[in-house]
Formats: structure tokens, sequence, C-alpha cells
């Protein structure tokens, strides 16, 4: 009785939400977010330990409900699979958040193009497989789909060619997904997140910090004072926005590529 | 209650959308002060948002937005009152068609003077008050309109664009205070400022009103109208402590017609 009481004022009851990349990282965080708010919340990804990891943590809390999927998100048989396996558990699908994505520099002077090419799998690929084999299950006029970009998405930087390609990319398929299914009901939004506290913008960070021949603590804290609020941002900050993004509140928002990013980067 | 002891402002809060606001404000457990010209609109307001809460939570103030001494009086009542001021809405506004060439220039420029001038003077009031790094938050209610044109709103158009330059200039200039400056841009609601534009423009047209509605419902990927619930919303999640990495930003809600 308490449970039912305590689930009613959480504004994803009895949604089903499933979250690419979510055994780390920000997908973590957003697959937390959503449990916390009654959601039902199948993660996916392609690093099993990872995977378990956060299945075991998660499974500490009586509350959430959980499903963890080992899916290489580039190849269409397993994203199917993972859609069906969902929808055989828990009957229906309603939130969508893509968030697997790699990144990276790949200087133009690199004579290899496997950098180039990866990043481009992983985060428009493994997007439109997912966006694809979800929605046709998103059919009751309420469906949403999240997909997590970069302020990288509206900018450029230095030897990120191909991270800025791709995550601009994102962009775009959002604004023309969202009219492609706005009738349908379902929203298609994005969140830029700006410089984020997790070990995979602390690798990029470093990785710059090399390129450049700098110490990486002290470049690293130079990139935090671009950030006009002087800190990364927390990716439970992003975790709820996506969370916000999701609920009813936001039927109305719609193609829109929202920016988290501590004023790092304005209109 | 996300914003449990907060103490608001919104201007304009009386009526529409601003009312919208201030009554999901309150329930997020806000004490606001809402002001406007017409005192017994936001009197009546507030009575019914007081009587509903059981307590006093709602604090009218009759203040023309364009007079400083005004806007100053009404923050030094605040203070005096609540003893401190965390979260600025500025949604007062004047909308109105003004054919350039056939229009009426004190109307231009009134929307112009409410728009801007109004918004300037609240927030330096407001930021001469708030304190530092203490979850200050300035929302600023712009419009699609402030990010594309339509014929004869030049007025309303050019102060919808100006506020988010000035929410985007005024964001870099106190984020090391800790107070975020963002603004929300509504497409279609249904207010009494939209029926006014709508009848408006039909009439320009030659065309009835109902059928301008529903073409422009038409034009809206989403097919309706947004809702003032969904615009509230978004202004609490901004007010609240997780939109505190969320600054300098102009967010659409609009069903999907704007998407820059």
């Amino acid at each position: 009785m308490f449970t039912r009481l305590f689930r009613s004022s959480m504004i994803l009851k009895d949604k089903v939400v499933l979250v690419s990349g979510g055994g780390r990282g920000t997908g973590k965080y957003i697959a937390r977010r959503m449990c916390e708010q009654g959601a039902r919340v199948a993660i996916c990804s392609r690093n099993e330990r990872n995977l378990e990891k956060t299945r075991k943590d998660f499974e500490k809390q009586s509350n959430f409900e959980i499903l963890a999927l080992k899916v290489d998100t580039t190849l269409k048989d397993q994203v199917d699979d993972a859609i069906k396996r969902v929808i055989e558990k828990w009957g229906r699908l309603d939130v969508l958040v893509n968030n697997s994505g790699t990144g990276g520099m790949n200087p133009m002077t690199w004579l290899d193009d496997g950098q180039w090419f990866a990043i481009q799998e992983t985060n428009i690929h493994g997007m439109y497989y997912m966006t694809q084999a979800a929605l046709s299950h998103m059919n009751d006029g309420n469906g949403r789909i999240i997909n997590i970009a970069s302020h990288l998405g509206k900018t450029g930087a230095p030897f990120y060619t191909a991270y800025c390609t791709v995550e601009h990319a994102i962009i775009g398929f959002t604004r023309a997904l969202a009219l492609e299914t706005a009738e349908k009901g379902v929203t298609v939004n994005a969140i830029c997140a700006g410089l984020i506290d997790t070990d995979f913008a602390k690798k990029r960070t470093y990785e710059m910090a090399d390129q450049m021949g700098l110490p990486q603590r002290d470049f690293t804290q130079s990139v935090i004072n671009t950030v006009p609020i002087k800190r990364l941002i927390d990716p439970l900050e992003v975790a709820s926005l996506a969370v916000y993004l999701a609920s009813d509140k936001a039927r109305a928002i719609t193609g829109q590529a929202i920016d988290i990013n501590g004023g790092l980067l304005v209109p | 209650m996300i914003l449990k002891d907060k103490i608001a402002i919104v201007s304009g809060g009386g009526t529409g959308i601003g009312l919208a606001i201030t009554e999901a404000l309150v329930d997020a457990g806000a004490r606001v002060m809402i002001c406007a010209r017409n005192f017994d609109r936001l009197s009546l307001a507030a009575k019914e948002i007081n009587e509903r809460q059981g307590e006093e939570r709602v604090l009218p103030i009759k203040v023309d937005v364009k007079k400083k001494e005004e806007v100053e009086k009404s923050v030094e009542e605040v203070i005096r009152k609540w003893g401190d001021l965390h979260i600025l809405v500025n949604n007062s506004g004047r909308s109105g068609r003004i054919p350039l060439l056939s229009g009426d220039s004190a109307a231009w420029f009134d929307i112009l003077e409410t728009n801007l001038n109004g918004m300037y003077f609240f927030c330096k009031a407001a930021l001469r008050v708030m304190k530092d790094q203490a979850g200050g938050r300035i929302i600023n209610i712009s419009s699609i309109l402030g990010k594309i044109g339509v014929p004869g709103y030049t007025a309303y158009c050019a102060s919808k664009h100006g506020v988010i330059g000035f929410t985007s200039a005024l964001a870099l200039e106190v984020a090391s205070r800790g107070i975020t400056v963002n603004a929300i841009c509504p497409g279609w609601v249904d207010t009494p400022m939209a029926e006014l534009g709508m009848s408006e423009t039909a009439k320009a047209l030659g065309i009835p009103v109902e059928d301008f509605k529903k073409a422009a419902i038409s034009r809206v990927p989403i097919h309706r109208f947004v809702s003032h619930e969904e615009v509230s919303g978004m202004a609490v999640f901004l007010a609240g402590d997780d939109g505190k990495a969320i600054t300098g930003q102009a967010i659409n809600i609009d069903g999907g017609v704007v998407m820059h």
C-alpha cells in the first residue's frame, strides 16, 4: 500500500524506458533517475562487465524494475532482438533514450580512417536502428525519443571533425524525425550536454592535453575555467532533464536540441 | 516540494501564462509576488490561490513595469515581507499587430518599452538583492517570435528577439554568482494575448477568426495549442535545483514549429 502511494507521485509511473549505453556514465544516471520516477527501465550496452555491475547496483534498490541487455547498437539484428525482449517483458515501450556513443580525436593528419567510421557507426547507425525498432511500438500517442547529443552538435572543436559531424547529425535527425512523428504523438528531442563530469569526458580532456603537450590536470582546470559556471555538468543534471522530457509535462516540446552546458555555449 | 521556502516574483502574474507559472511555483512550495497594472484582476487571482492554499502564498502588487521606481519599490516590498528573493520570472508583456507604414508609433514603442525595459528594470532590481551562490534564477518569457518573424508584428518580434539577446548576455554576466538566466519561448498558447493576435490577423486577412485558428493549428506539427501547464512546468524545472547548469538558453515549447 505504501509503495503504491509512493509510486503514484512519480512522474514516470508505469512507463517503460530503454536507455542505450546505460551501463555507465550519463546513461547509467539517466536509467537511475528514470527508475526513481517509477519507470521500468531496460539498459543496454555492449560492455557486459559494465552492464552486470549496473544491474547489480540497481537491484539493491527493491523498487527498481530493471532489465539489462547486452546489445551492440550498431548491429540491427541485436537491436531488434533487444526491443523484442523489452516488449516480451513489459508489453510496451514508451521512452527511448539514445545515449550510446563514442568519441575521441581524429586529426585530419592521421592516416587511419578507423576512428572516423567507428564514431559514425556508434553514434549515428546505432541511433537509427534503435529508433526505427522502438518507433513501431510507440502507438498510444505519447511516445518519447530522447537523443543525447553534445554542445559539439552546435559548434566545432579542433581535431574533433568526426565527433562534431555526428553530433550535428543527431540534431538534424532529431528535427526531421520530430516532424515525421508529430502526428503519431511521439516527441523527439536532443539534449546537448556540455562538459560532463564522467570518465568518458575526462578521457577526452586528457587526450586533448596530451595532443597539446600540456599537463592533464592543468589542462582540465583550464577547460573548467572556460565554463561560465566554473564547474563541470553533473550527469544527474542531464538525467533530470531527460526525465522531464520523458514526462507528460513535455508533450509540447519536440524537435528541440536543449543545451545544458553551464553557459559554455549560448545563442 | 522542489521550491520549498523559495521566494519568487512573476510580473504579469495575474493572467494567462503568468498566472499558470504563479500557480505552478506555489504548488512547488514557493511564495510569489505577482504584479501588473490591473490590480483588481491581480488581487482576485492572489485571493483565489491563497484561499486554496490556506495561507498567504501570493502577494499582489500594482506595478507598471515601465516605471523604474514602481519596479524597485515592489522588489523592496518583497524583501521587507519575505526577506529574500530567489526567482524572477519576467512575464509581463504586450503584443499587437502594427504594420510599419500604417501603424501607430506610440503603440510600437510601448511594446518595446513594456517587453524590454520592464525586464531590464526588474533584473536590475532583483540582481541587487539576490544572494550569490543561493540558487538565483531569472526566467524571461520570450516567444517563438523571438526566433522567427511574422508579418505585422515587427514590434513584438523585435522585442522578443531582444529578450533572447539580453538573456544570453546576462547569463554570462552573472554566471559567477550562481544565478542562471534563461528564456522560455512558447508557441501558440491559449491565452488572451494569443486570442488578440488571432483576431487581429484574421481581420487583416479578411477571414473568420475560427478559420485562422484552424489554419494556425494545422501548421503546428502536434496539431494543437500548447497548454499553460506545459509552459509553467518548464519554468518550475528551470527554477529548481535540477536546472542549475542550464543558463543562457532560450527553450522552445511550441509543438515543433521552430527548432533553433
